[in-house]
């Protein structure tokens, strides 16, 4: 018996919700005996738990290009106490990952365990974060494969693409606009990596993010290993010079490549702007998501490409915002010209609403998705603390997206998305 | 351990439910029992384009993800040589938005000539950026029509050329369609903030005036051993030389699997792994290491593959490999060394565990090998390898009769 087959529509779509309100995840803060901060996210049915033990020890802190990256992923090549081998085996034996993520402005030392194995794994833990001794032999062989990866990596369009526009928006003396190259890794030198360390890897320039499962026994053994020692500096940030290129439009050919790499972008600024969550809306319909504008034009309209996408990346000291798409080479022309219809349309029409009103609820589901589950909460509680942002801001964030009109996308688009503005890369 | 109820609707739909509470989201995941080992071998890649192609409008929807957007949820898909899937992740309290749009591109898609036309020109695209415009980027076009001759694991989902993309038709698309994309050819399955009952009237509501379909019984050519090694060596504009070595190993639904699963761990699971740590650390000849399997439903493979260090020959890498492996084939392998693979299976199965899509997608997933169940015995079947095991497989998959090796040589540009 088909009892559903006399009244179900399938033209009529099913009612829709309200997605219910966004909140701030709870999460508390303590402090180690040595006054490290720490932030907490206790959610979750599994007995696991991630530490992420994070320095401000990026490239605002260098004296010397490709310093802090590669100090940071040393430290687990040998410590006082352990070899790299014994660490690679100890972590290994009882079921961890170790990782040791690094970005422009902060290097991490992050471990994933199960609560059973967590005792065997913290010593080793601590000694990677407080210890590292950076062996000549380790040294040697990480910028070897360093360089022959960047062999490699140069080699792909899309990357070189990347490293120009950073290098064109910053210049090549700036932390946010160098790329590191073989000279660069090879001119590193132990003295280097010790000095960068010892300034930066200290526990007044420390924050500690742990998530999961957190129960008393992981608190306490957080703080027998990581909270007993004390290591002062007076890290700072160093000055830095933007020197960006005069010529905005840049070309590097490759001959035998079948697609070219486009990256368009401009700088843009900090996340405490006051237009940032506006921004971020506007953005979304641009070209933040599978139903954007870019998308639905030059990928599903018109089928130059497999992926177009806009962006923008918040860094500690600023922000830049740009447009990435691989592209069949006789089509750059028109692509250019569709990123840039797409751009003016958005200064010169409003939004309809109709279209406003997707883009909002995709956002505020992407928003509740984003806070599914200890790991996800804890980046947010991460990007809070990070940028010392007051409590409902992400209310505020929720605030603009659901109130946001027309009229003020409009405005925003014609200050930010203005071709003027843009540095065009393109290399194939 | 993840419970889940299981139910049958009459058109043949296999539907799977997981209540998780402690998220506000739903997770639906879609498979449909086809792969590119189900293709014409004249018109390879087909099944991966239909996937772009179920996008792009059904009968009482002309856009899929406008109203899923609307309701605050997202979606994707792929395809592999044994089934495509997709999967929607939305606000719990608007799941039935996913429920109507799923089930009407299963009732009836459109075949639009204007979707079909954009869709080979993305597809495309994707060829010429994951396959043609990357160093090695054609790797697995050369490695599986050496590993196989007669199976069709020997051209990759993307398929063989982009010509099979350009000449796609319409008919093959209706075609298409009406044999695979049917309800008893499909698996739902759900999780996250839902209840089994509710789950039970959306299914029935939505999908269960869905005709059936005839599917045609799946009679794929099986690979004969090939008694010997097959070689290649392409020489290329690439920038560093590589090598990549296939060896043939059983179904993923055999014994053996977890214990040859647990070979390629023993040699690269974790930088303590035997490649990493004595091919790379301590002789330093490789750049980089790695040995994994490609988990495939039918006979798959175990992949070695790495990039010689400077100065060092490709044949010189080779021979390193090999006496890595005559060391695991002479004895087995110590207590110790297993308990540490096992330690990290567990850690890893325990971390999969840990969202609504990753549980939907990983119960789908076992349905189609066979049986939802299976979800929760994983651990226990790599628990129960011994080292003896391990040490037999080795000796029956680790030899040069039963492989395949790929070179890229770097050729200087001009």
């Amino acid at each position: 018996m088909k009892k559903y087959k006399e009244v179900l529509n399938r033209a009529v779509a099913p009612p829709l919700r309200e997605i219910k309100s966004i909140q701030t995840p709870p999460f508390r803060s303590f402090h180690l005996d040595n006054g490290i901060p720490v932030y907490e996210v206790n959610l979750g049915t599994q007995d696991v738990v991630k530490i992420e033990v994070q320095f401000d020890a990026g490239r605002f802190r260098e004296k010397k290009q490709g310093v802090a990256h590669i100090s940071a992923s040393l430290r687990k090549e040998g410590t006082n106490s352990f070899s790299s081998a014994e660490i690679a085996e100890q972590t290994d034996f009882y079921g961890g990952t170790l990782q040791l993520p690094s970005n422009v402005d902060r290097a991490s030392t992050t471990l994933f365990s199960l609560h059973k194995h967590l005792d065997n794994l913290l010593p080793l833990f601590a000694e990677v974060i407080f210890h590292p001794v950076y062996p000549q032999d380790e040294i040697d062989l990480s910028i070897n494969n360093r360089c022959r990866g960047l062999q490699v990596d140069l080699t792909k369009p899309e990357v070189v693409a990347f490293r120009e526009m950073t290098e064109a928006l910053y210049g090549n003396i700036h932390p946010y606009g160098y790329n590191s190259v073989e000279e660069t890794y090879r001119s590193i030198s132990r003295e280097d990596l010790l000095e960068h360390y010892n300034r930066n890897y200290t526990t007044d320039n420390c924050k500690i993010f742990i998530s999961g499962k957190i129960t008393d026994a992981v608190r306490k053994g957080i703080n027998r290993h990581l909270g007993q020692i004390s290591r002062k500096g007076n890290g700072k940030s160093l000055e830095a010079i933007i020197t960006p290129k005069e010529e905005q439009q840049l070309f590097f050919p490759k001959e035998q490549s079948l697609q070219s790499a486009i990256r368009i972008g401009r700088r843009l600024f900090h996340r405490k702007h006051p237009d940032f969550a506006g921004f971020f809306v506007l953005n979304c319909i641009f070209g933040g998501f599978f139903g954007s504008r870019l998308m639905t034009n030059i990928r599903e309209d018109k089928g130059f490409t497999y992926n177009i996408f806009s962006t923008f990346d918040m860094l500690a000291h600023d922000g830049y915002f740009y447009i990435g798409t691989e592209v069949a080479k006789e089509v750059v022309e028109p692509a250019k010209r569709e990123i840039y219809h797409e751009m003016d349309r958005l200064i010169k029409e409003p939004v309809p609403g109709e279209e406003l009103q997707m883009v909002q609820n995709y956002l505020l589901g992407n928003m509740l998705t984003s806070l599914d589950g200890p790991f996800n909460v804890i980046e947010l509680v991460k990007t809070l603390v990070n940028n010392n942002l007051e409590e409902g801001y992400v209310e505020g964030i929720v605030d603009t997206i659901k109130t946001i009109h027309p009229a003020m996308l409009q405005e925003l688009a014609g200050k930010y998305l203005t071709r003027d503005d843009m540095y065009e890369i393109v290399v194939g | 351990m993840i419970k889940f109820e299981r139910f049958e609707l009459e058109n043949g739909l296999r539907v799977l439910v997981h209540e998780d509470d402690s998220t506000p989201m739903a997770a639906i995941n879609i498979v449909y029992d086809v792969g590119s080992k189900d293709e014409d071998p004249e018109k390879t890649g087909f099944a991966h384009l239909f996937e772009h192609l179920m996008f792009g409008g059904s009968e009482n929807v002309p856009d899929f993800d406008g109203p899923l957007q609307l309701a605050g949820g997202d979606s994707n898909a792929f395809t592999n040589n044994d089934m495509t899937s997709f999967y929607d992740i939305v606000p719990a309290e608007n799941i039935e938005t996913a429920f109507w749009l799923e089930s009407d591109r299963m009732m009836r898609l459109n075949f639009s000539e204007k979707s079909l036309d954009v869709q080979r020109k993305v597809v495309v695209e994707e060829f010429k950026e994951t396959c043609l415009n990357q160093p090695y980027g054609d790797v697995w076009h050369h490695l599986m029509k050496l590993s196989y001759h007669q199976h069709p694991y020997q051209w990759p989902t993307i398929g063989k050329e982009p010509k099979h993309i350009e000449e796609a038709k319409l008919e093959d698309v209706r075609d298409f369609f009406y044999k695979y994309y049917r309800p008893n050819n499909a698996i739902l399955s759900v999780a996250g903030n839902v209840t089994v009952q509710s789950v039970r009237e959306l299914a029935e509501k939505w999908f269960g005036n869905i005709p059936k379909g005839n599917r045609p019984p799946r009679a794929l050519p099986q690979e004969l051993p090939h008694g010997k090694m097959d070689k290649m060596i392409q020489e290329k504009e690439v920038p560093l030389d590589a090598l990549f070595i296939a060896f043939h190993m059983p179904e993923r639904n055999h014994p053996d699997y977890f214990a040859v699963d647990l070979l390629s761990d023993v040699l690269s699971n974790g930088r303590s792994a035997r490649f990493y740590r004595r091919l790379l650390k301590e002789q330093k000849l490789f750049n980089q290491i790695d040995a994994y399997i490609t988990g495939h439903f039918e006979p798959g493979l175990l992949i070695i593959e790495g990039k010689p260090a400077e100065g060092v020959s490709i044949e010189t890498a080779e021979e390193a490999i090999w006496k890595e492996l005559e060391e695991l084939k002479r004895k087995p392998i110590a207590e110790t060394e297993l308990q540490k693979l096992k330690n990290k299976i567990e850690s890893t199965l325990v971390f999969s565990e840990m969202n609504a899509l990753t549980k939907a997608m990983n119960l789908a997933y076992f349905e189609l090998l066979g049986n939802a169940e299976m979800i929760n015995d994983q651990a226990d079947h790599y628990r129960n390898v011994t080292t003896k095991h391990l040490h037999e497989v080795a000796n029956r998959i680790l030899v040069r009769e039963n492989c395949a090796e790929l070179f890229y040589k770097a050729k200087t540009v001009e």
